[in-house]
C-alpha cells in the first residue's frame, strides 16, 4: 500500500526556505516540489522530477522545518532509489561502500592513507572518477576498532554487571579509532560492559544516497537481526547511523524495526538520561578547561538528541559551551566528495564556516564524522566527538570508583 | 497521526527526565515571547516546536485590535464580546502589555513601528489599507491621512509572489498614483533560473549581499517624479540591519511591502526571537512533536515528545501555544475536535457542518475553536482546571481573529500576559 | 459590438503573432448558432465548422461549466450499460474507440475492472459478460490475483474480476480542445454570453437570439440559419424561450476528488448500477461517484452534495479501494445529468439516457430551431454528428461527418515527449494537458518556465497559452484549460500569482482581484464540505494568507457568483 505521508503536505512553501541546496544551486527544484508534489505525480508517472532528486543533500533540515509531519527527505531519498535514470556508477561503488573500502584500506593504511594524500591520486581520482581534488580524504588507522576490540578488550567486557551493545559504524572502525575505543573506556568506567553485534554491516546511509538500495536493505536486515538478538540497548556514537537505523529503515528501505527502533540509541543520549537517574555518576578531572563551540549537525538537530551531548558537555568542569546556530556544513556524507557538487557543498557550509570562526573557541565538538571532515578541512579548526571530549575530561578512576567499578 | 508515544517502544525501558522550570509547547510568535519573558526573568525553559509556525507567513506587522473611526483601543476592547481572550485581560494591563511587548521586541534587536493608544496602517499586497498595531520598521507603514502622492512600485524581474499591477490597483483606490517597474541584477537573474525556488527567501538570500547596492542604484534610476518607494519584502532574512540599510541606499522615502508565502519579515522576527531565546540560555527543541503528558492531582507534571521517546521533560510550569489547526495546536477530526497533547478540554460547538460557513470571507466558526481556560489563562482537563498549565495565542478559544483583527497582537499580548501569571507565582 | 469570450476584443488580449487563428470580429450572421458551450455544443460547434458552415457558439459562462466539467471523466467502455441499456453500451464502447484515436492528448488508456466483493452476487458476472460481449465491448474475467496485481489499491476481498476497456477522459480539455479546433476552422466562440430569447420572423421561424454578457453587461443579437439548443439540463428552459416543451428529468450527482491517485485502473462494482460505484483516477488525482437523485429545475444552477452523499460516497469508495480510507478529500462537487424522457412517456418513468434530438419544426411548429440533448460525455460526437446531420438537412448541405476520423488538435502527432531526456516537470505536465499543442507553450526563458501552480506543475508559459490561445479570461478558465489550482492545496500557492499574471496580461488589476475573491470562494464551496484533518489546515492557511495578510475580503462583496439573467425564460418576437 502507499505510504501517504506526502499527503499531509498543505503546500505551505515552509521547507523551501530552510533547504540549503536550493539558496545556492538553481538546478534543484526544492524539497516541496523534489518531494511532497512530486510523490504526488510520480504516482501518475514514475518519470517526473527524475533529473533533479540527485541535487537533494538528505539533510532533512525540511523535515525539521515542516509544520506538517512530512517526511520529505525520506520521499526524496526513497523516490532516487527508485528511480530509473539513477543508476550508480564505479565513483558511487567507491564511495557507498564504505565498509569494503575500510577492509581493503586498513592493512594498508600506511601507504593507502600517504596514496589519497598526494596531489597526483587527488588529480587521478577527480579526472578519472569525478571524486573532487580539493577533498581530503580521511585518513585510515592502522587496525580496525573491531580488530582491536577483539585483541584487546573483549575479554574484559564480561565482567560488567551492565551491558549494552555497541554499533560503531564504518568511521569509527576504520578511520577513527580513537572514538570507538574513548566509548569503550568511557562505558566501562561507568560500569558498562560493551559488546559488539553479532554481525554488524554499514547502516547503509551512503548506499541509499547513492542508489543502491537493494544492497542497503540486504545490510539493513542484517544488522536488525543482530540488533534484535542483542535484546539490549544499542548504543551508536555516530548520529547518521543512529538516524539510517532508527528512520530511513521504515521510510526508505521498507525494513520493519518498529519492535526494536527504541533499543537503538545514541550513546550520549544513554548516559545523559543514566547520569539523570542516578544509574552512572560522572567524575571529571578539573583541568579541562576549554571553549567549545558545539556543531548540531543536520541530523542531530533531526534527531532532536542535541540536547543531551549539550547537556553532558556542560557538566565538564571549566568548559565554556558555545552552542553554535544550527546550520548545514555542506557535506553530507559523500556528497561533497563529489567534484560537481564540491561548489554548492563550500557556498552551504559557509555559513557555518564564519559562525565557527567568530566562536573563536579551542574546539569544535560535533557527532557527525563528515561534519568532522568538513570543517576541519574548511576552517582548520580541530574538530571532536562530544564522546571523546567526555573521555578526554573524564577522571576515570574517580568514575570508576563512583560507579563501583573495581 | 498522534501516536502516543508511551505507546511505543519496548518495555525494558524506564522512563528518564529531564527538568526545566518552564516547558512552553509550541515556538510561534506566542511561544518565543513568552520564553523570552519567562527567560528575561532567569528562568530555565524549553520550547517544543513542532515544525516552523504560522511566522513564516506573517504580513510583517501584528494586528491588536479593529477600531472603528475615532475609536479608542479600550472602547475597542469593551466592545468585544465576553469569550473573546482580550476579555481576561483589564484594560489597563492590556495598556502595559502592548508596551512590553513593544520593549521586548526592541531588547531582542528587533525595529518596530507602533502607538501604543491607537492603530496605523499597513499595505497589503493587493495594496489594502489594513489596520494594525506594530509594524517591523521596514515595513509600510501609514496614517490615512498622509499617503504619498505618488509611489513607485518595483518589483524584481520574474518573482511571481508579488504583483505589482495588484498594488498599485489597491493605491488608486485610496487615490495614490503610482508607476511600476521591474528591475533586476546579476544575482538576482542567476537565481531566476530556478523555476520553483525563486521565491522571497532565496532572493532575500542574495539580496543581503553585494547585489543590494546595485538593486537600489537601478531602483534610483527609475524614481522620476515619486515621491515614496514600495517593494516587496525580500530583504532582511537574518540580519536586523539589511533590509534597513538597503531602504537607505534609496534616493526618496521607501517602504516593503508583504509577499505571498514564505515571509521574509516574519522569518526574520521569528530568527531574532529565537536567538534572543537561547542567548537567554533556553533551550528550543526544533521539529519535535509533543505528544503526550503527566497530569497528577490537577497539576501537570511532565510532558512526553515523539523525538525523545522514553525520557520526560519535567517542569513548574507548562504553556500550550501549539497554535490553532495549522500549527496542529488544535486537531479537527471528522467528528470531533481535539488538542492533540493532553486530550484537555476544547470550546466548540455543533457537528461538522456547523464549523464552517459556506462564505470563505465570513469569519468561520472553527477558527474561533480553542482550548477552554479560566480568567487566568489556565486550561482544564474533563472539567477540572490544570493550576500550573496555561494557554496563549491562537490555540485560545473564542478569538474570531478576522473580524476582530487580532491576528499575532492577540498572541503576543496573552504570552506575556501568560509569562507575567507564571512569574508572579 | 460588445462581446466577450473566446475572441473577444474586449479583454484587449495581447493577441501574438503566430496565432494567426484569431478571428478578432465576430460577424453577426451565421449559419449555425449552438447554444452551449459543454461538450455537446463544442462538438456540434466543431462537426459544423469541419462541414465548412459558418458556425457561432454561445455559452452562458465558461466552457465546461455545466455538468460536463462536473462528472467522473471516465472513457466508459459501455460495460456499466450493457445489462441495462445495450444500445447505449454499444455506442459507448465504438465512440470509446473512436475518442482514444482522436482526442489521444484528453485521453488516458487506463482500462476497468469491475469487481465483484463478497456481499455482491457472483452470478451477476455471467450475465455481464454476456451482455457485453453482445454489445461489442471486450469484456474477460480474470482471477481475483490478477487483479489485485495489475491494480494494488483494489479491494483485496474481491471476489471476481472482469476486464474493460475503461478508461479516462479529461472532459475540460475535450471541450476546450473541440471549441478550439472549430474555432481553427472558422467557427466563433463566444463565453459569458447568455442568450436570452429567440428572434423570430413573422412566421414563427427561429433567426437568431439575443444575448447578455456577463462580462460587458451588455446585451446584443445574432443571426442564424439554424439555431441548435445544446444546453444540457437548461435546454429545457432555452426550449422553453421559443415555446417548445421538453420533459427533463434533472438528475443531481455528486463525487468526491481525492488529492492523489490512490488506483491507475478504473473500478468499478460488477453489479446493477447503484450509487458511488466507479473509482475512476483522472490525471494526479482520483475520483469516486456518483449518487443520484432527482431534483426540480429550479435548483440546477445551484446544486451541492449534502453531507449525507458525502459520507454514502466515502463509504462506497472505500470498498472498491480500502487505502481511500485515510487519502484525503478535496473537494466535493455535484452535477446536473440532462436525463429526457420520452415524449410519449411525460411521467419520466421511461428515462433513457440515450441521444435525443429534437426537430422543433415538426415536432412543435417552430421551425429553425433543433435541441441535441440526453446522451452523455462519452457520447458527444455522436450526438454532434446527429444534431449537425439535421442541421446539414436543412441547409441542404450533402458535407459528410468526417470526426470520427479527424484528430482534435493536439491529438493530431503522435510525438510523445522524449521519456530519455530529462524534461522539466512543467513540460512533461503540459504535455500530458495539450499534446501536440506544447508546440505553441512557450519554455524557452526564465520567465517561461516558472512554475506558478506548485502542485500541478503549470507554468508562466502555459498561463499565456491559456490566456492568449484557450480564452482564459480569468482564474476559473486557467483552472479548466491548465488544472492551475486543482491540486490538494486548491489554488493557495498559485491564485494570486495567477491573478497577477491576468492583471498583467489584462491591464487590468481590479478586475483580476474580484477575480481572485471569487475564485477562492468558489474552491472553498467545493472544500468545506469535505474540509477535516489536512484539509483544515489547508483552508486556514489559505485564510491566514488571502485574508489576513492579503486583505482578500475587502473585495469578497464584489465577487458574486456567476447568476443567470434567464430563469424562467423569456420570448422575444420580431
Amino acid at each position: 500500500m502507499q505510504d501517504k505521508n506526502f499527503q499531509e503536505c498543505v503546500k505551505c512553501t515552509v521547507c523551501t526556505a530552510y533547504c540549503p541546496m536550493a539558496a545556492v544551486n538553481p538546478s534543484y527544484i526544492g524539497p516541496k516540489q523534489a518531494g511532497p508534489d512530486g510523490e504526488r505525480y510520480r504516482l501518475k508517472d514514475k518519470a517526473f522530477y527524475d533529473y533533479a532528486l540527485k541535487y537533494c543533500l538528505n539533510c532533512k533540515r525540511c523535515e525539521t522545518a515542516c509544520p506538517s509531519g512530512v517526511r520529505i527527505g525520506d520521499i526524496i531519498a526513497k523516490a532516487k532509489l527508485e528511480s530509473e535514470s539513477f543508476k550508480p556508477g564505479l565513483r558511487e561503488m567507491i564511495l557507498a561502500n564504505t565498509d569494503l573500502m575500510g577492509s581493503l584500506a586498513v592493512p594498508f593504511s600506511p601507504i593507502v592513507n600517504k596514496a589519497l594524500g598526494l596531489d597526483i591520486s587527488k588529480k587521478a581520482m577527480d579526472g578519472i572518477l569525478g571524486i573532487d581534488h580539493r577533498r581530503t580524504f580521511p585518513s585510515y588507522a592502522s587496525e580496525t576498532f573491531v580488530h582491536w576490540y577483539r585483541r584487546k578488550a573483549a575479554r574484559t567486557q564480561k565482567k560488567f554487571e551492565r551491558q549494552i551493545y555497541y554499533f560503531h559504524g564504518c568511521y569509527a572502525n576504520y578511520n577513527f579509532t580513537k572514538l570507538s575505543k574513548d566509548f569503550v573506556r568511557l562505558m566501562n568506567a561507568c560500569g558498562y560492559g560493551v559488546r559488539l553485534l553479532d554481525k554488524e554491516k554499514c547502516c547503509g546511509v551512503a548506499l541509499i544516497s547513492n542508489g543502491m538500495g537493494k544492497q542497503a536493505a540486504r545490510q539493513g536486515k542484517i544488522n536488525l537481526a543482530s540488533i534484535r538478538k542483542a535484546g539490549a540497548p544499542v548504543l551508536t556514537t555516530s548520529t547518521t547511523c543512529t538516524m539510517t537505523l532508527r528512520d530511513e529503515y521504515p521510510h526508505v528501505l521498507g525494513l520493519d524495526n518498529a519492535d526494536v527502533r527504541e533499543n537503538i540509541q545514541l550513546a550520549l543520549k544513554f548516559i545523559y538520561e543514566k547520569v539523570e537517574s542516578g544509574e552512572i555518576k560522572l567524575a571529571f578531572r578539573d583541568d579541562c578547561r576549554k571553549r567549545i563551540a558545539y556543531h548540531t549537525s543536520c541530523h542531530m538537530e533531526r534527531l532532536g538528541w542535541w540536547i543531551y551531548a549539550t547537556r553532558l558537555l556542560e557538566m565538564i568542569p571549566g568548559v565554556d559551551l558555545r552552542i553554535l546556530e544550527s546550520s548545514c556544513c555542506g557535506i553530507s556524507g559523500t556528497y561533497g566528495f563529489k567534484k560537481e557538487n564540491y561548489e554548492y557543498s563550500q557556498a552551504i557550509g559557509k555559513k557555518l564556516f564564519d559562525n565557527i570562526r567568530d566562536a573563536a573557541a579551542d574546539i569544535v565538538a560535533t557527532e557527525c564524522e563528515t561534519c568532522k571532515w568538513q570543517i576541519e578541512m574548511s576552517t582548520g579548526f580541530e574538530v571532536q566527538n562530544p564522546i571523546c571530549i567526555l573521555a578526554d575530561a573524564l577522571d576515570v578512576e574517580a568514575t570508576r570508583a563512583l560507579n563501583g567499578v573495581r | 497521526m498522534h501516536q502516543k508515544a508511551g505507546k511505543n517502544g519496548p518495555s525494558f525501558k524506564e522512563d528518564a527526565t529531564m527538568r526545566f522550570d518552564d516547558i512552553i509547547i509550541g515556538g510561534g510568535l506566542s511561544g518565543l515571547l513568552c520564553g523570552i519573558s519567562l527567560a528575561e526573568s532567569g528562568r530555565k525553559c524549553l520550547i517544543v516546536s513542532q515544525g516552523q509556525s504560522t511566522l513564516n507567513f506573517s504580513s510583517g506587522a501584528l494586528d491588536f485590535l479593529k477600531t472603528k473611526e475615532g475609536e479608542s483601543f479600550e472602547e475597542a476592547l469593551e466592545r468585544l464580546p465576553q469569550e473573546h481572550p482580550y476579555k481576561k485581560i483589564a484594560p489597563e494591563k492590556c495598556f502595559l502589555l502592548r508596551a512590553e511587548v513593544a520593549g521586548l521586541l526592541d531588547r531582542a534587536g528587533i525595529g518596530t513601528f507602533s502607538d501604543i493608544r491607537r492603530n496605523h496602517w499597513r499595505i497589503t499586497p493587493l495594496g489594502v489599507l489594513s489596520q494594525t498595531w506594530l509594524s517591523l520598521e521596514e515595513m509600510a507603514h501609514f496614517d490615512k491621512e498622509a499617503l504619498p502622492e505618488k509611489v513607485l512600485i518595483v518589483n524584481i524581474s520574474g518573482f511571481l509572489d508579488f504583483s505589482p499591477s495588484l498594488l498599485a490597483s489597491g493605491l488608486a483606490e485610496q487615490g495614490v498614483r503610482s508607476e511600476i517597474c521591474e528591475v533586476s541584477v546579476r544575482e538576482t537573474d542567476t537565481a531566476r533560473a530556478n523555476s520553483s525556488e525563486f521565491r522571497s527567501v532565496n532572493l532575500a538570500r542574495v539580496l543581503d549581499g553585494y547585489a543590494a547596492s546595485r538593486l537600489a542604484e537601478a531602483v534610483n534610476g527609475k524614481i522620476g517624479d515619486c515621491d515614496f518607494i514600495l517593494l516587496p519584502a525580500v530583504f532582511g532574512l537574518e540580519s536586523d540591519t539589511a533590509a534597513v540599510r538597503f531602504l537607505q541606499m534609496l534616493d526618496k522615502p521607501a517602504a516593503l511591502v508583504p509577499t505571498m508565502n514564505p515571509s521574509v519579515p516574519g522569518i526574520r522576527l521569528q530568527y531574532l526571537l529565537k536567538k534572543r531565546f537561547k542567548e537567554l540560555g533556553g533551550t528550543f527543541l526544533a521539529g519535535d512533536t509533543a505528544c503526550d503528558g503527566i497530569v497528577e492531582e490537577g497539576k501537570m507534571t511532565a510532558l512526553r515528545t515523539r523525538a525523545q521517546g522514553n525520557s520526560l521533560f519535567e517542569a513548574e510550569n507548562f504553556v500550550f501555544a501549539g497554535g490553532s489547526f495549522f500549527s496542529e495546536g488544535l486537531i479537527a477530526g471528522k467528528d470531533e475536535i481535539y488538542e492533540p497533547v493532553l486530550g484537555l478540554d476544547v470550546d466548540y460547538s455543533g457537528s461538522h457542518g456547523d464549523w464552517f460557513s459556506p462564505d470563505v470571507f465570513e469569519e468561520q466558526p472553527y477558527m474561533s475553536f480553542g482550548l477552554r481556560t479560566d480568567a487566568d489563562f489556565r486550561v482544564s482537563l474533563k472539567g477540572r482546571t490544570l493550576e500550573n498549565a496555561y494557554a496563549a495565542g491562537q490555540i485560545l478559544s473564542g478569538a474570531a481573529p478576522f473580524r476582530n483583527g487580532c491576528l499575532g497582537g492577540l498572541s503576543a499580548i496573552t504570552a506575556l500576559r501568560v509569562a507575567s501569571m507564571i512569574k508572579n507565582e | 459590438m460588445q462581446t466577450a469570450g473566446f475572441l473577444s476584443g474586449k479583454r484587449c488580449p495581447v493577441v501574438k503573432a503566430n496565432t494567426q487563428y484569431y478571428n478578432m470580429s465576430v460577424k453577426k450572421h451565421y449559419d449555425v448558432i449552438v447554444i452551449g458551450g459543454g461538450i455537446t455544443g463544442a462538438g456540434v460547434a466543431r462537426d459544423c465548422a469541419l462541414r465548412g458552415l459558418k458556425v457561432l457558439l454561445l455559452e452562458r459562462y465558461d466552457l465546461t461549466n455545466g455538468a460536463t466539467g462536473r462528472n467522473h471523466g471516465l472513457l466508459h467502455s459501455g460495460a456499466r450499460y450493457a445489462v441495462t441499456d445495450a444500445e447505449a453500451a454499444s455506442e459507448c464502447i465504438k465512440e470509446n474507440m473512436i475518442l482514444r484515436k482522436i482526442a489521444a492528448h484528453c485521453v488516458e488508456e487506463t482500462n476497468g475492472l469491475f469487481i465483484t466483493l463478497p456481499e455482491d452476487d457472483l452470478a451477476y458476472q455471467k450475465k455481464f459478460i454476456d451482455s457485453c460481449r453482445n454489445a461489442g465491448i471486450d469484456a474477460r474475467a480474470i482471477d481475483p490475483q490478477e487483479a489485485r496485481r495489475m491494480e494494488p489499491a483494489v479491494n483485496p476481498d474481491l471476489t471476481g474480476a472482469v476486464l474493460v476497456p475503461d478508461g479516462a477522459v479529461d472532459p475540460f480539455r475535450l471541450t476546450v480542445y473541440n471549441a478550439y479546433d472549430a474555432q481553427l476552422h472558422g467557427a466563433d466562440i463566444l463565453t459569458y454570453q447568455e442568450v436570452t430569447g429567440f428572434i423570430k420572423d413573422d412566421r414563427g421561424r427561429v433567426r437568431g437570439v439575443t444575448t447578455y454578457s456577463h462580462a460587458d453587461k451588455s446585451e446584443d443579437s445574432f443571426y442564424g440559419t439554424v439555431t441548435v439548443n445544446a444546453g444540457g439540463i437548461w435546454g429545457t428552459l432555452i426550449a422553453g424561450m421559443a415555446g417548445a416543451g421538453i420533459n427533463m428529468f434533472p438528475a443531481k450527482g455528486s463525487l468526491l476528488i481525492f488529492g492523489h491517485r490512490v488506483n491507475n485502473v478504473v473500478i468499478n462494482r460488477c453489479r446493477k448500477p447503484a450509487d458511488a460505484d466507479i473509482l475512476v483516477p483522472g490525471d494526479t488525482i482520483c475520483l469516486i461517484g456518483t449518487t443520484s437523485t432527482r431534483i426540480p429545475i429550479e435548483e440546477c444552477d445551484n446544486v451541492r452534495p449534502t453531507p449525507e452523499e458525502v459520507d454514502l460516497l466515502w463509504r462506497e469508495g472505500i470498498k472498491l479501494a480500502p487505502s481511500l480510507a485515510d487519502t484525503r478529500i478535496v473537494r466535493a462537487y455535484a452535477g446536473v445529468r440532462p436525463l429526457v424522457a420520452a415524449d410519449n412517456d411525460p411521467s419520466g418513468r421511461n428515462i433513457s439516457r440515450g441521444i435525443v434530438c429534437l426537430d422543433h419544426e415538426s415536432r412543435d411548429g417552430i421551425p429553425g430551431l433543433i435541441t441535441i440533448t440526453g446522451g452523455k460525455l462519452m457520447t458527444y460526437r455522436l450526438m454532434a454528428e446527429i444534431a449537425t446531420d439535421m442541421v446539414c438537412r436543412k441547409l441542404g448541405s450533402i458535407t459528410p461527418c468526417t470526426t470520427a476520423d479527424t484528430p482534435l488538435v493536439g491529438s493530431d502527432e503522435n510525438a510523445r515527449p522524449d521519456k530519455e531526456k530529462p524534461a522539466a516537470s512543467t513540460y512533461r505536465a503540459a504535455w500530458g494537458r495539450h499534446g501536440s499543442n506544447i508546440k505553441d507553450i512557450a519554455s524557452g526563458s526564465a520567465k517561461d518556465k516558472s512554475v506558478v501552480c506548485e502542485c500541478e506543475e503549470v507554468s508562466v508559459g502555459e498561463v499565456s497559452y491559456a490566456i492568449e490561445t484557450l480564452g482564459a479570461r480569468n482564474i476559473v478558465n486557467l483552472r479548466r484549460r491548465t488544472r492551475l489550482g486543482m491540486g490538494p492545496c486548491q489554488g493557495e500557492v498559485c491564485a494570486c500569482r495567477a491573478a497577477g499574471l491576468i492583471a498583467k496580461a489584462d491591464n487590468c488589476a481590479d478586475k483580476a482581484k474580484k477575480d481572485l475573491a471569487s475564485f477562492i470562494q468558489e474552491r472553498w464551496k467545493g472544500m468545506y464540505p469535505v474540509t477535516w484533518g489536512a484539509t483544515v489546515r489547508e483552508a486556514q492557511l489559505t485564510s491566514y494568507l488571502y485574508q489576513g495578510l492579503c486583505g482578500l475580503d475587502h473585495y469578497a462583496s464584489e465577487s458574486r457568483e456567476e447568476r443567470p439573467v434567464i430563469q424562467g425564460g423569456r420570448n422575444n418576437e420580431i
